[in-house]
Order: structure tokens, then sequence, then C-alpha cells
């Protein structure tokens, strides 16, 4: 099988229906009314439309590698982004703080990698292929990879980094996702091939997180404090709650890349703090910027926001199994009782879109489903009174501090609810004691949080397995369980479509939760920083951005 | 002052066991697993089981805090559960930018409050006087993270003269340093010079109607020295107990100051620990504050016996 076919075929979550627009077409972002895909690709193109016209062809093209021009005005200069929490040690197998993910794209790399538009590309693998029904999976890797120390990567280390995350004494947190790995063979220096224990759908795309770089054997016991990688910047320093430090790194594989000299990611926790330092000049991005600042940057001369949508959802999630929500028609209630697009605009100043299930619309998966249950309290009323609750009841919405995001979900619809006799009472439950008592401990009535997609929805999905340890909303459904466990293992996209988008109905049709809206990524940025991609997963890359003219 | 030093050891040291004791049960009473922080939602049963075994988290708690405590006693603070590293050591990294910090702060403080508490005592009822009440009003009303937001919007924003944030350690750079903690002690000192000044204006008048003022001034002394010499240092014993108290909600006014400022210092250390459950760090941060705050309060006794020396600190 040739190297190209492989990419087209097994690259299952790639955006198939995208073409380019001329920028010019897309209509105003109002939401609610517009169609999911075209939604993505008018958003996409908002953000397209900015690097498309100030830059040249993407870096990472579906083409593959291959030598990029760039003119020499990118190189050089330094960047200062603003992180808004410390990173958890630099080891990637040793941790799940998104904070360290965030930075660690830069100084290792992956055998394969996501593009903005979710597709798999080729990183340190230059193409692949899978045989035996699934079970193998041969890598060809690049032969000019270098680490920071100086020595060539070879397939050696790819079998090393794997069986360390594997080894019970790594403890990793993600071992559990690659356990389907039951043996790695390196028949050359520039060939890897996995044989894995069952089928598994989301085997190449579980290979693009930054939880599986690539280390050398030589500085695995220091990653922590001093990271060794092959990616494009290399490591300088880091003082804990101050900032890290990383600069160009010379010998990466792709010529001319990274533009940057040095970046540095300053930690500041502040919100506000982190603003005004964009503001000031001091840091040149803040990547999450709070959706009620967004107004004020966009008004901000030599600033400037650019916004994708974001591959998580935000719900009120319900405890399936306490009365009276273990009566269906109290949770259809309380998605007729509540104003998804009042939510948007009270919680979250107007920045996100309304959902109907549990799956943001960027996803390819994506069914719109959010006509099951339109805004109707009467309707709400009605159902209420047919399971018995005429005059409502009280019950408890808990919030999880400190995401003052999922707080102001609660109060908006604690105030919707009431206008169907509904009495929520609001209960705010710091992070630590939230996962002990709610999410794990099931000691809740309803709650707002969000959930982060994966690249591939059987992560996203199958916590409504009955028996999965973060089924929090205690829901059980042998069905669903069937449709999941089957998902998992399909290696027939087309199949993978139909299951993902009934598992997705069922979700809607019984209830389980109130899915609210798909929330958008907005980062702001100094005026000169160009090439700033926004990514499914959440990685800052530096790769593409330079700092254009003053 | 040897007998006085070794009368308060023992106390000294019940109240760090106590200290420590109670901060070993509250942290086990609260909910929220080390373990589930460190690995996230998703970590199956056996991997977090395997991590609070190589924590040490799965022993008995009463031998959790015997192996703690023996650990202390041969001066091993223990290992932080999150950073991986000796409890002691990202204590000593912090530990000077908090306490440049809390210093620089009280000096502002003390030189701000000591001039103008005196001159509103001597002026009362003058325009200065209410000034300085309202200062020391808005002082005890306005929280230091509103002041600390306020300051970078003029000195950051507005005006460019200051980083809005970040630290600069004293070695690379004297006046990068001054620079980085300008506005943060401005935050921190402005409204404890506020309290102070009010306590001193307040200690001042009852000292200047007192028997021995009346004495000193029909003694024909000047009035600067009945204010400095016979007055003032009556009237700072008062702002001397004050103070030491002061100091202690200095570093809890820091945990929220190095929040808006970005400054890597305690204070932020032992928001980072508590909000991750983590037990030795929680423990040893607890324990040395502890420790600062009564040794402040021992230097605080032995400043009243200079200030009076009707106050002994020995038993009669």
């Amino acid at each position: 099988m040739n190297a190209r076919n492989t990419l087209c075929t097994f690259a299952p979550l790639s955006a198939g229906t995208f073409a380019p627009l001329s920028a010019g077409t897309f209509a105003p972002l109002s939401a609610g009314t517009f169609a999911p895909l075209s939604a993505r690709l008018a958003l996409l193109m908002l953000i397209l439309a900015g690097l498309i016209t100030a830059c040249a062809p993407p870096l990472l093209t579906p083409a593959g590698p291959g030598p990029t021009i760039t003119p020499a005005t990118r190189q050089g200069g330094s960047l200062t982004v603003a992180v808004a929490a410390d990173v958890d040690g630099l080891d990637p197998h040793k941790t799940v703080a998104a904070a360290t993910f965030q930075i660690t794209r830069n100084l290792y790399d992956t055998l394969v990698q996501v593009d903005p538009q979710s597709r798999i590309q080729p990183d340190l693998a230059t193409s692949w292929e899978t045989w035996d029904d699934g079970l193998k999976w041969t890598f060809h890797l690049r032969d000019d990879v270098f680490f920071h120390n100086g020595r060539k990567m070879t397939a050696a280390d790819v079998k090393y980094s794997f069986e360390r995350i594997l080894n019970p004494e790594t403890a990793s947190p993600r071992a559990k996702d690659y356990q389907i790995i039951s043996a790695i063979e390196t028949p050359d220096d520039h060939t890897v091939v996995f044989t894995l224990a069952r089928p598994q759908a989301a085997f190449l795309s579980n290979l693009a997180y930054g939880w599986t770089a690539i280390v050398p054997q030589e500085a695995a016991d220091t990653l922590r404090d001093h990271p060794v990688g092959s990616g494009p910047f290399q490591f300088v320093e880091w003082v804990p709650d101050s900032h890290v430090k990383l600069r160009r790194f010379d010998r990466y594989f792709v010529p001319n890349v990274p533009y940057l000299d040095e970046v540095t990611f300053r930690v500041i926790s502040d919100p506000a703090a982190r603003l005004i330092s964009l503001k000031t000049g001091e840091v040149d991005v803040v990547p999450e910027v709070p959706a009620q600042e967004i107004a004020g940057l966009r008004d901000e001369p030599g600033l400037q926001v650019i916004q994708q949508p974001f591959n998580g959802i935000q719900l009120l999630a319900i405890n399936n199994a306490r009365p009276p929500f273990d009566d269906l028609r109290v949770r259809q209630a309380l998605n007729h009782a509540i104003d998804k697009q009042a939510v948007i605009e009270g919680a979250q100043w107007g920045i996100g879109v309304p959902i109907g299930s549990h799956m943001p619309p960027i996803s390819d998966f994506y069914v719109d489903l959010t006509a099951r249950y339109p805004y109707d309290p009467e309707k709400a009323k009605a159902l209420l009174a047919e399971a018995g609750y005429p005059d409502g009841f009280e019950t408890t919405i808990a919030l999880p501090q400190p995401y003052d995001f999922h707080i102001r979900n609660g109060e908006v619809i604690a105030d919707q609810l009431a206008k169907v006799g509904i009495k929520a009472r609001l209960e705010t439950i710091e992070w630590a004691t939230y996962l002990e008592q709610v999410y794990f401990g099931r000691n809740y009535e309803l709650t707002t949080l969000g959930h982060t997609g994966r690249l591939d929805p059987d992560p996203f999905l199958n916590r409504y397995v009955s028996d999965s340890k973060e089924n929090y909303m205690n829901y059980h459904n042998p069905h669903y369980d069937e449709l999941v466990r089957e998902g998992a293992v399909s290696t027939d996209p087309a199949r993978r479509r139909q299951i993902y988008a009934e598992m997705q109905r069922i979700l809607a049709d019984d209830a389980v939760a109130v899915y609210l809206l798909a929330p958008l990524s907005s980062v702001g940025l100094r005026e000169e920083v160009q090439g700033w991609q926004l990514y499914p997963i959440d990685i800052y890359d530096l790769r593409t951005v330079w700092r254009g003219g003053q | 002052m040897r007998t006085y030093l070794l009368r308060r050891f023992p106390s000294f040291l019940l109240t760090l066991f106590l200290i420590s004791l109670v901060t070993f049960v509250v942290v086990q009473v609260v909910p929220g697993d080390p373990a589930q922080l460190i690995l996230g939602t998703e970590a199956p049963p056996e991997a977090l089981a395997e991590l609070r075994a190589q924590l040490g988290l799965d022993r008995p708690l009463p031998l959790q805090y015997l192996s703690w405590l023996s650990g202390v006693l041969r001066g091993n603070l223990g290992v932080s559960l999150r950073h991986g590293r000796p409890v002691a050591a990202l204590i000593a990294g912090r530990l000077p930018v908090t306490l440049s910090l809390a210093f620089l702060s009280l000096i502002l403080a003390v030189f701000l409050a000591l001039p103008l508490g005196i001159l509103a005592a001597v002026r009362q009822r003058s325009a200065l006087d209410y000034g300085v009440l309202v200062f020391a009003q808005a002082g005890l009303a306005l929280p230091s993270f509103w002041i600390g937001i306020l300051l970078i919007l003029l000195f950051a924003l507005s005006w460019r003269w200051l980083p809005s944030g970040g630290y600069v350690p004293w070695g690379q750079s004297l006046l990068g340093a001054l620079r980085t903690l300008a506005m943060p002690v401005l935050a921190l000192g402005l409204p404890m010079a506020g309290v102070l000044a009010r306590l001193v204006r307040a200690s001042m008048l009852e000292e200047l109607t007192r028997d021995h003022i009346r004495t000193a001034r029909a003694k024909g002394l000047s009035e600067a020295q009945v204010i400095l010499r016979h007055a003032l240092k009556n009237a700072l014993i008062p702002t001397v107990t004050v103070l030491g108290l002061q100091l202690g909600f200095l570093l809890g006014g820091s945990i929220v100051v190095e929040q808006v400022f970005a400054l890597p210092g305690l204070g932020r250390l032992v928001l980072f620990a508590i909000n991750n459950r983590d037990l030795p760090l929680i423990q040893g941060l607890v324990l040395f504050i502890a420790a600062l705050v009564v040794v402040i309060n021992f230097l605080v006794d032995l400043a009243y016996a200079w200030l009076d020396p009707r106050i002994s600190l020995e038993n009669k």
C-alpha cells in the first residue's frame, strides 16, 4: 500500500468536505440559526481568512513533509505567551496537566500529529499502513530527526518511549489508552511495527497526543526538569510559578522552522492581570481569553482576537438515578425549560453555539439535534404535571469552583427553572471536593460541567457506559453499552458514523443531560503576531508563528 | 534573657506540634484525593492504587503522620506529592520573594504610618487629621487585590512605568527586583499603613493627655522632645503589638497579592498545595509560617522590654 493512499484511507477524522471558500461569502456569526457544517466552515474561514491572506501556504500540508519556503523576514525575534497555570513538570509521560501539554508540543514530537482541521498528518512517521484486520500497524520513520542532545532518533527510541508509557513503574496516567499494544518490533532503524491485542478504531489518533511523545532513553530520568525531545524548540529554563523559556532548535527536521528564536511561557494566573500584560505589550499572546473580555480586546488598538469552535461541550448534568430525575418526563421538562440561547447570551456573552447532544459541532461525527427540545416552558410545566409535580419541586445545582463559566451557566439556569416552578438552590463546591463528592461520589442532583473532546468520538461518548467510572450521570442503557463496544473496535468508517450518530440520538431522546452549548476558543494577540493556529487538542504550537513588521 | 528563652521554648514546640496535628487532621477530613488530582478523572483504579502506594498514601493515617513527624524531627520536611521535590527546597526557593514583599511592605507601612499618625494626633481635628482618618478607613475597607488591579491599570497600563507583574530576583538585577516589587508592596503596604496610622494617632492622643507629658512640658522641653521622646515611645507599645500581628496577616495577604502580580512566592505555593491536596507541602508550609509567626511574636515581646523597662521578661 503506498504511503499517500494510506494517509487518505486512515484519516478517519479528516474534515473531508472542507473546501476553501472565498473569505467574503460567509454570513456573520448569528448564533442559533445556522447549520453545523456552515458554522464550522464559517468559523474556520474566519481564522483562515486572516492566516491565508497574510502568510504563505500552511506549513503542515496534507501532502506531507517537504521543504517549506519561508521568507527570511519571518526569521528571528522572541515571543512571550501568558499561560494561566504552571506546568506540572515537563515529562510528557507522567502527567495529565493541560498546562504541560500546551507547552510540550514545542519540545517533543509524536509519531503523527493533528492539523487544525482535525486531520491526522505525518510527524516523526512519514507514512504508515495497517494490516491483519487492523491488528498490525507499521510506521516508517523520518531519517533526519535529532534529539536536542545531538543524538539521532531511531526506531529504538519509539519502542523505548511506548514501553516507558506502559511500564507500571512510570505510573503514566495515560497508560491504559495504550495497553492494547501487545508487541512493538523494530525491523530496522526506520520502521516500527505495533501489534494490537484487538483492533482499536482510535489507535492512530491516539498517537497524536502529547502524552505519546518520543523521548531519548538517556535523558528519561530527568525529563521532568530538563526535557530533551526532538521538537522545534529546546529547553532553556523552568522557574516554577514564573516561566518556562525555550529557544530555537537549529536541527529541527523541518527546514527554516521554527521562525522564532526564543519563546517564553509566563505564568500569570490572574485573568485580569493576564489581559493587562497583553495590552501593555509585556506578553504577545493570551491563548485563553474569557468570554466577557473579548469585546473589549477587539476594540483595543494594536490587538487582534482569533476564534475557533472549541472541541468540547458544556452541559447541565442530571443525576439520572435520583428521584425525581429518574423520571424521563422530568428530565425532558428540564430540557424544555432551559433556553440555551439565553444561557449563551447571559452566561457566555454570546460566545458559543447551542447543541442538542453530547458532541460539539466541530466534530466530524456531529449530528444536529438542537431541535429535539425547543425552549417551551409551557410544555415543561405540562411534563412536570404529568410526572406528578404540578407545582414543581426544590433541587440543588452543584457548581464547580473556580470555573466561573460553569458557575454562570448554573445561575442563568436556576433563573429559568424558577419560571416552571423548579426552585434550584446553587451550591458552589471547590474543585478537589467536587471531584470526590460530585463527580466520583455521584452525590448531587444537578450540576454544570464541561467535557473536552478527543480526536476520536469513542473516549468522548464512552463515559455513558453503565459500568464506567466516569458515568457520573448514572445512565444505564444496555443498547447504548453495546453500541460503544462496537464503535470502539469497528474499522469501517461508515458504520462508525452510524453508530456515533445513533448514540447521540439516544442521549438526546433519553434526556440524560441538558446539553447546553459548544464554546469557542478565543486567542488574544498583539497585532504583529502572525501564524497562530488553533487545534482540536489543547496545544500551543509555536512552529508556525512569526513576528510581522511592527 | 536566657532563662526567658528557655522558658518559652517548650511552648514554642508545643504550639508547632499542635498546629501540625490540626493541619494533618483538617486535610484528611476535607474531601479530595491527591492521586486523583495528579492522574486526572480518566485514570483507572489500578493506576490510582499504584500512585497512592508510591506516594505512601495507602498507609494507615497515624503511621503517615508519625513518619512525617519523625522526618521533621530529623530536619526533613518530606517531599511534595505534586512537585516531587523536597518541601524545604521548595520553601527556600519561594522565600526570598515573600520575605522581600512582607518586609518592604512593613517598612513602607511604618514609614508612612508613624509621621502621619503623630501629625494627626498633634494637629487633632485639622484637615490633615481628617485626611489621615479617611486614608486609614480606606486602608481597612479596600482589599489588596483590588488596590493591586488599580495600581496595574495606573502604573503599568496608563503610564507604562512599571511591569504589570512577574519577578526579577535581587541577584539578577537590583533595580529589576525593585521595579517588580514596587506595586505589590504598595498594594500590601498601603492598607496596612492606614491601619497603623490610625492606631499611632489614637495611642498618641491618649499619651499626650497623660501627666508625665504635662510635667515634661512644664520642665520647658521643646515640643519635639516632648512628642518624640516622651509620648511616642509609650505610644509605640500597642503599635508594636499590632505590627507583630500584622506580619502574620502580611503573609496571608501575600497569597492574594502574589496571585495578582504573578509573583512566584510562598503564597502561590500555599494555594497550589491546598488546591492539589499536597499534604507534605501543606504541612511544611503551615509549620514554617507558624514558626515564623511565633518567632515574630517573640521579637515583639523583646521589643516591649526595650520600649518600656517596667515590662520584664524575667520572672520576678
